[in-house]
């Protein structure tokens, strides 16, 4: 069988490509004994296997596609987050808790289950998914812990502090949020909770689908429908009211929008998502209400000084090496 | 294995750091096989092209507030998962899709060996259009040869010797340098598994 013969090939090809009548497969099988038609089999399955691939990648225009990305990409520039120095912090951050989170056993294992714990320090945002696809959004100063049983026989996460969520519907496995104070139980739906252990109130809002409001024992507190917030005081019953949800989720769009807020709620907020602190000279000026929006990508010193402009503060800002800076407002000396 | 997640892992701090290039790496890796995929779940070439790039995009753009808790590779796969879901949800294909409905994504093993692939990419071109169209069709569409004749209108004899003859050309344009490494590379990722 000279390994020219253009009908080893045939033979070859029809046989990778599921062509070849029952006699010619018989053939096939006793020219396998061959020592070169067998090294041009085996060459040719090769081939054909890395071809797909060659194809895809071909037909895919993968530089086209690049290209465009490249382009859209330089007119939108995303500025830097604050400072250089937080940035190279969230970047080392990112890995010590991906690896924290590959290595980590929860101390109080109970019976079979472990903890996997997300953090997200004072400053940073996180975005990721759960394995079941429901979309998770924290903002600063968040921890969010799930079991390695999750989506396999519930679907229960524990969160301190504030995350919008997108869940994936699942009517045979409700999702179920535990906080401190309430517990959220939904199907399948979008909406934010902020329970900070730092604040004294805890707020739910609901932006899409339905879900159902429960104490931190587990009994049914209240149901919500979209566009409603309950929020909930520490040893006060749940409070039910109609809102715009744009307002209270815009933070996952990189934007804050506040309306007749006052200063001292929204220095919290502030000191939160920059990781600084604020201090002020004059406890009344706490009181002074502000409404407008902010963008979190602009550094910190900048969203001061607007609202220098708007209301008679400065502010003074301080460096501290190795901690958290300080920014006091004072009254304005005209 | 191991040091794949390695690589896509620095790849991804240095896209978090701002470096396009990395993300380009990131892109090229893994956007066909994500294409690919997508287009056979929306039967739509274009669609499927844009919902891809849109991920990558989104991926640059909240760098720094992404958390990635497993690898790039497997956020990447549950961005375009969640993109060609909703899309099928708008566009009425399909009633209701479960995310575990939709198949895996079939990510080509781990290229060891560019080198191979650049040589059969070089040879792929050698071949003249008629008969790479041909080859085409057979491998990436898989239609079989009576398809491919109907298809262009020639005999089914012409397919079958057109095909055997690229495969023919091919094994020989690629040297046995190359299917030996190839070879060896293959034995050794499966005993690492």
């Amino acid at each position: 069988m000279s390994k020219d013969a253009l009908q080893d090939w045939e033979l070859i090809s029809g046989y990778i490509h599921k062509e070849l009548t029952i006699s010619e497969e018989e053939q096939h099988h006793k020219l396998l004994a061959d020592k070169n038609y067998q090294r041009n089999f085996k060459g040719t399955q090769k081939i054909n296997n890395s071809l797909k691939r060659v194809f895809i990648s071909k037909k895919s225009h993968k530089n086209k596609s690049w290209n465009n990305i490249q382009s859209q990409i330089s007119k939108n520039k995303v500025r830097s987050f604050a400072y250089k120095l937080s940035r190279y912090a969230a970047v080392i951050i990112l890995t010590l808790a991906s690896t924290f989170l590959i290595n980590h056993y929860s101390k109080k294992v109970s019976a079979q289950q472990t903890y996997a714990e997300i953090e997200i320090l004072p400053g940073q945002t996180g975005h990721l998914f759960l394995f079941d696809g429901t979309e998770v959004w924290l903002n600063s100063d968040s921890r969010l812990k799930y079991p390695n049983t999750f989506n396999k026989s519930n679907r229960e996460v524990i969160l301190s502090g504030e995350a919008f969520f997108k869940v994936t519907p699942n009517k045979s496995l409700p999702f179920i949020v535990k906080s401190k104070e309430l517990q959220v139980q939904v199907l399948g739906t979008s909406f934010n909770i902020s329970a900070y252990d730092q604040d004294q109130i805890t707020e739910v809002v609901l932006v899409e689908g339905k879900v159902q409001l429960n104490n931190s024992n587990g009994d049914k507190l209240v149901n919500l429908a979209p566009g409603e917030m309950a929020s909930k005081k520490v040893k006060n019953r749940v409070v039910v009211q109609k809102i715009n949800p744009e307002k209270y989720i815009s933070w996952k769009d990189g934007k804050i929008s506040f309306q007749a807020e006052t200063m001292g709620n929204i220095a919290k907020k502030l000191e939160r998502w920059y990781n600084v602190r604020i201090l002020f000279q004059d406890e009344q000026l706490k009181s002074l209400n502000f409404s407008g929006t902010i963008l979190r990508n602009k550094p910190i010193d900048q969203t001061i000084m607007a609202l220098e402009l708007l209301a008679p503060i400065q502010f003074e800002y301080k460096v501290i090496p190795d901690a958290v800076n300080i920014i006091t407002i004072k009254r304005k000396h005209n | 294995m191991i040091t794949h997640s390695k690589n896509d892992h620095q790849t991804w701090l240095a896209i978090v750091d701002g470096d396009v290039k990395a993300l380009k790496t990131l892109h090229d890796k893994y956007y066909p096989q994500l294409w690919h995929w997508a287009k056979q779940l929306t039967s739509d070439e274009a669609v499927a092209k844009e919902l891809v790039s849109d991920c990558y995009i989104k991926l640059w753009e909240n760098r720094k507030h992404i958390f990635i808790n497993k690898s790039v590779k497997s956020y990447l796969f549950s961005m375009v998962r969640n993109q060609v879901l909703s899309h099928l949800r708008k566009s009425k294909q399909i009633k209701i899709v479960n995310y575990e409905e939709l198949p895996e994504v079939l990510f080509f093993e781990e290229d060891d060996n560019d080198e191979f692939y650049v040589a059969l990419h070089k040879a792929l071109k050698k071949i003249p259009i008629q008969r790479r169209q041909i080859l085409e069709l057979a491998v990436f569409d898989s239609l079989s040869y009576a398809q491919i004749a109907e298809k262009l209108n020639i005999s089914t004899n012409t397919v079958k010797t057109q095909i055997s003859r690229s495969y023919k050309f091919l094994k020989e344009e690629l040297s046995h340098k190359h299917l030996i490494l190839f070879n060896l590379l293959q034995q050794k990722q499966n005993t690492i598994i």
